[in-house]
């Protein structure tokens, strides 16, 4: 098809800000949503910190208590059977729905699907098998299920939406957001979908961040500052967040049928798995090379096209070196931005790579390069890079969104301004 | 199966419409509130009734003290109300015994099978899942929940 694949309509619940505009203004300034957190009340844990949801109050374990700002509307009933993480995305689609502005009968023509990534509420799930168990294995909650599992979101909004095309649920741990942006291109680009409503979301409790802690995952600092800092020679690890990100992905003729104004566009996509480890990555960063050059072939590019790179960097030590590497390697002396904005919001999981794909189509549509926060001293593999300390106010023409996953899984994606 | 089990609750539902008054009050006294439920303090109560209609929890306190089934039943629009997909969908303030769950009211069978789970939660009414199966109308609620209140 020679129809354009656009970015139409965005919604961010996330620890920098629950609305476009917000979320813009902290990539702008800067200015992180790490906090102190507990992580488990009148209880000492080795996780000080976290991208926190203000407002968002999905802690208790009855469902029915949950609580969120008052400027979205979200029906207590549909939020019940959900993940806590659900509500988050409730509260992003009315974003992205909103702006994209497709109607109900839109989103049940069947030529809109729905593309998920989560890796679902082990909190739920804990607290429902906690529960059996105690019973005897007797009282199963009719929600214990459809609350917890992986595939939880796109059951409950495809039945919310009406969705009547594709519905599928994606999990490659950390670079999942990023697979379901992916494949959702193609859907559009092989003809089968008109247009796709793309969710990536995390629960953020003790559950989803602290058996990270036992892989040695986590930053154990207490500093905001100091904790999540990509790159830099004394990261310790990462600091966890939740949230939710929708991104609409259609046909630009499909969008312009409805008036709508293209935000970005989306060129090509990659993913190529190290084959090495289950949960390090291959030391140069061997699979995500390849992924990177896949996405900028697909789109038809090479590195000297891309004017801004969103690293994965979740600030764990192998990590960040084998990306600082890969991109060295890939882009060789061509001297592009480099960031992580994970510096900023916190490792969100299966939810970083849609989060940081909505964050390069922020950059692509209001003219700005994130810079990399935090940084002191890069080590010897992150001081190759050109790491802006600060935003950059400037209008990258082509970024690329880099994620990496359990597994060795990585995947880029490559977007293009809209304006141009 | 399925029918049978609806020929049975509707009977209940009879049997329970003759009873009057005067049965349904010595039923109730036959019948008090479970240990568990009664041991509740009016703050357990209204924690575990979060998000039900405000004359729904009122009517779980006047059930903790009077045992009386008009109680237990009055509480029963505002336990459907919480428990329907959509709030949008309000079920009516009476609710008559042809009133079917699903088609009238709108509670599907997930549902139902989340309202009977918390009946047996709060109220200790030993309700299992199959236990639900063919409880399609008001009618045979009414007589399905006597029934549970009655072999408790």
């Amino acid at each position: 098809m020679s129809d354009a694949v656009v970015v139409s309509g965005l919604g961010f619940v996330t620890s920098i800000g629950h609305s476009r505009a917000s979320v813009s203004e902290a990539l702008r300034a800067l200015r992180h949503g790490l906090a102190p957190w507990v992580a488990v009340p009148g209880v000492e844990v080795a996780v000080k910190l976290a991208g926190l949801l203000p407002g968002f109050e999905v802690g208790a374990s009855n469902p029915a208590a949950w609580s969120w700002p008052e400027e979205f509307q979200i029906d207590a009933s549909v939020a019940r059977p959900m993940p806590p993480h659900g509500v988050y995305v409730l509260a992003a689609l009315q974003q992205a729905l909103g702006e994209a502005r497709l109607s109900p009968e839109i989103l049940r023509d069947g030529a809109t699907g729905l593309y998920c990534a989560s890796g679902g509420s082990a909190r739920t799930l804990h607290q429902h098998l906690g529960k059996l168990e105690a019973s005897g294995w007797q009282r199963a909650h009719p929600h214990g299920v459809i609350s917890s599992v992986a595939g939880a979101l796109n059951f409950h909004l495809a039945a919310l939406l009406g969705i009547r095309g594709a519905s599928c649920g994606f999990v490659s741990a950390c670079s999942s957001g990023s697979h379901a942006l992916g494949f959702a291109l193609d859907e559009i680009r092989l003809g089968r979908q008109q247009r796709m409503i793309v969710v990536a979301a995390e629960d953020l409790n003790a559950e989803s961040a602290l058996p990270f802690a036992g892989m040695g995952a986590l930053s154990a600092a207490s500093d905001p500052v100091l904790a999540s800092r990509p790159f830099d020679r004394g990261r310790d690890g990462f600091v966890p967040t939740g949230g939710a990100v929708v991104l609409v992905l259609e046909s630009e003729s499909s969008a312009m049928a409805r008036g709508v104004r293209a935000l970005a566009r989306m060129l090509g996509w990659g993913q190529a798995c190290d084959g090495h480890h289950v949960a390090m990555p291959q030391p140069e960063g061997r699979g995500l090379g390849d992924a990177m050059r896949m996405a900028m072939g697909d789109a038809g590019l090479t590195p000297v096209d891309i004017g801004y790179v969103n690293a994965h960097g979740t600030s764990t030590p192998a990590g960040d070196r084998a990306e600082a590497r890969a991109l060295t390697e890939v882009f060789g002396g061509h001297r592009v931005p480099v960031s992580s904005t994970k510096a900023l919001t916190g490792h969100g999981l299966s939810l970083a790579g849609l989060m940081e794909a909505g964050f390069c189509v922020l950059a692509l549509d209001e003219a700005f390069i994130p810079g990399q926060a935090h940084l002191r001293e890069p080590d010897e593999d992150s001081a190759r890079l050109h790491l802006p300390r600060e935003t950059l106010r400037q209008q990258p023409r082509v970024v690329l969104n880099n994620s990496c996953g359990f597994g060795g899984s990585n995947v880029s994606h490559v977007f293009s301004s809209a304006h141009s | 199966m399925h029918n049978e089990r609806v020929l049975i609750s509707t009977s209940c539902a009879i049997d329970f419409l003759n009873y009057g008054q005067r049965a349904v009050r010595a039923f109730n006294q036959a019948m008090p509130v479970s240990t568990e439920f009664a041991a509740k303090s009016p703050a357990q109560i209204e924690e575990a009734l979060v998000g039900f209609e405000p004359s729904c929890v009122a009517a779980a306190l006047r059930y903790r003290e009077s045992g009386e089934f008009e109680d237990f039943w009055t509480m029963l629009p505002g336990i459907i109300a919480f428990h329907l997909p959509r709030s949008a969908a309000r079920p009516p303030a009476v609710l008559e015994d042809e009133m079917r769950l699903n088609e009238d009211l709108g509670l599907d069978s997930l549902a139902l099978t989340e309202m009977a789970f918390l009946l047996d939660e709060v109220f200790q009414l030993s309700i299992e899942t199959r236990d639900v199966v063919g409880v399609a109308t008001v009618g045979d609620l009414k007589a399905f929940l006597k029934r549970k209140l009655e072999t408790r």
